[in-house]
């Protein structure tokens, strides 16, 4: 229990929906007490400990307004551990004093009881605040108060436990433990996918407001820059590319897991090479919306033979821009590699470095081919296929 | 490497539209002497205005501008003049949009000033100017299309000479390698833009169709 409440509690508004659910709890609480109080005064001719029994009814009632009135002035209260244990508690006691201010065997036949629904909406609460892994357990710890309420009522022999009642206390742990862990996934659902919603809307902001200044200064950097300050202009580049991929990209691809595979490992091995070399890589894929990704091991292969054929076309043809071309079609990969570099001739360079070793080995690896055109003067194009 | 459209006698005749001053001032100054900026304006409605009234060789406009936009320029100017989109959004979404609405290109900022100089030579003329990643982002569009009308729209010519485009192949390497002239590779280009438009203006009146707007 320590574990609970040792640190010191996040101090969190809740979220828009939570807040929904809460006040939804809050009328919750407020119907399953209430009904407990008219049917404790319909009940009072079965009422052992009259005094007690409205004591701990008003108290119900008071810890009703208490929450709701948390909840509208204070609701980082509403989302305190402490409180949620309180409650807990507090459903705890009045199933116990359930059997102890009714007359004999009141709680477990006829009638209803001084607990009801109440210490369900605890259960739930609960399990909304404290999270249905801890929420759960300690539902189902306070249904089994049930028993001592029982002995309270004066079950205190072993065979005043018939199987009926047993059964009727199991019943009840099973109910709250249910309600709690359903209760507590779905506002941990919730919670996920609002936060998320709240992220994506605070970078859109960010993205008009970055789009609207730093990119066009950037832009601007890099434009006016290329000749009089090369260094200058690679950098805004990067930055450039950097921010964009984040505004641009960082969503969709977050969000869109099935082309995450080919898409990313490109993107890596073209990122890889832009920092090491001077070297401007454009990379677009095309895909089918299916989700069918191709094999982890295709993507590998192609996306360290393109990293070669970037890193050479960086290294020996002397490229300054390469664009990267890819395509899935029927389960096949088609990538196009093409840079702006010297190029040579094929007829005569027939195992230029890199080319031959690494890329034609790793395709051919997973069962695919290769094509490579070349001039002299007009840049390179490797083309790969995944079969 | 493909030969520079020959030295025009007469300058190429430019509006330029974007809401920041110094990028307009700069812009002027880079485009050298083969450009003349006849007008300028910082937002969609002024655009418009300018065009009309100075019925320039190309207009130059930033996508995101107060009043309209670049696409309200487009929409409003596409038959006047080539329009070039000049802009640091690289969102799919406007890319598509400008394009279908009859931009006649789509420039990033940060293209280096004789790469652009060369693009707006050839928009000029009334060449599509198409980026490979803008090439790629249609032949994408078009599969999107394809999947849901069960056909594509797209010819297999087409579909080649979008795929070479995309490649990072000029006109005169896509003729050379289908073994037709740049300017049927051009006329195709021009094709694809064109049903893009069609194909995307339909998709809407379906929308609208379907959740029965009028």
């Amino acid at each position: 229990m320590n574990r609970i409440w040792s640190q010191p509690a996040a101090r969190r508004e809740p979220l828009p929906t939570e807040r929904t659910l809460l006040q939804g709890v809050a009328v919750a609480r407020w119907a399953g007490w209430g009904w407990v109080a008219i049917t404790t005064v319909i009940q009072r001719s079965d009422l052992r400990r009259p005094i007690v029994a409205y004591i701990l009814v008003i108290g119900a009632l008071l810890l009703c307004a208490v929450s709701s009135w948390m909840l509208s002035k204070a609701p980082h209260w509403v989302l305190s551990k402490r409180v949620a244990v309180f409650e807990l508690t507090f459903g705890a006691l009045m199933i116990i004093a359930d059997g102890w201010v009714f007359t004999n065997n009141h709680n477990f036949v006829g009638g209803q009881s001084l607990s009801g629904s109440g210490p369900l909406v605890a259960a739930l609460a609960a399990s909304a605040v404290l999270g249905f892994r801890i929420g759960a357990p300690l539902a189902m710890l306070m249904g089994a108060t049930r028993v001592i309420g029982g002995i309270a009522n004066g079950m205190n022999s072993v065979d005043a436990w018939t199987t009926d009642r047993l059964l009727s206390v199991a019943a009840t742990v099973v109910q709250f433990g249910i309600a709690a862990l359903m209760f507590g996934l779905v506002t941990q659902q919730l919670r996920l996918v609002e936060t998320e919603v709240l992220t994506r809307r605070a970078r859109d902001e960010v993205a008009s407001t970055l789009h609207d200044g730093v990119l066009q200064t950037l832009a601007l950097v890099a434009r006016r820059t290329t000749t009089s300050d090369p260094e200058l202009a690679a950098e805004a580049r990067a930055s450039d590319r950097e921010l964009r991929r984040w505004l641009f990209h960082g969503a969709s691809t977050s969000n869109d897991r099935s082309h995450d595979g080919l898409e990313a490992a490109l993107r890596h091995a073209a990122d890889h090479v832009m920092r090491t070399y001077d070297l401007h890589v454009s990379v677009s894929v095309v895909t089918d919306d299916d989700g069918h990704s191709p094999a982890t091991e295709v993507i590998a292969a192609i996306a360290g033979a393109t990293r070669e054929c970037l890193t050479n076309a960086a290294k020996h043809a002397e490229a300054t821009k390469v664009i990267v071309f890819s395509e899935d079609y029927d389960g096949v990969v088609y990538v196009s590699i093409r840079d702006d570099g010297k190029g040579f001739d094929p007829s005569v360079v027939t195992d230029r470095a890199g080319i031959a070793g690494s890329v034609k080995r790793r395709i051919a690896d997973i069962g695919g081919r290769v094509t490579i055109d070349s001039k002299p003067g007009s840049g390179t194009e490797v083309q790969l296929w995944s079969r | 490497m493909e030969p520079l459209a020959p030295p025009l006698q007469a300058p190429i005749r430019v509006v330029l539209a974007d809401d920041h001053a110094v990028l307009r001032s700069g812009l002027k100054v880079e485009l050298g002497p083969q450009f003349l900026v006849v007008g300028e304006a910082d937002d969609a409605e002024g655009a418009i205005d300018v065009i009309n009234a100075r019925r320039p060789d190309l207009v130059i406009s930033d996508l995101h501008m107060p009043r309209g936009g670049g696409l309200g320029v487009v929409r409003a100017c596409a038959q006047i003049a080539p329009i070039v989109i000049l802009t640091v959004s690289e969102a799919e979404r406007d890319l598509l949009d400008a394009v279908s609405e009859g931009a006649a290109g789509y420039l990033l900022k940060t293209t280096p000033i004789d790469e652009l100089r060369a693009a707006l030579v050839k928009a000029a003329a009334g060449e599509p100017v198409f980026s490979p990643s803008l090439a790629a982002l249609v032949l994408g569009e078009f599969r999107r299309m394809a999947k849901k009308a069960g056909a594509s729209p797209l010819s297999d010519r087409e579909r080649e000479v979008l795929q070479l485009v995309a490649r990072g192949h000029s006109y005169g390497e896509i003729g050379t390698q289908l073994f037709i002239s740049a300017k049927t590779a051009e006329n195709h280009s021009r094709n694809i833009l064109g049903k893009l438009h069609l194909s995307r203006r339909a998709d809407l009146v379906r929308y609208a169709v379907e959740h029965g707007i009028d």
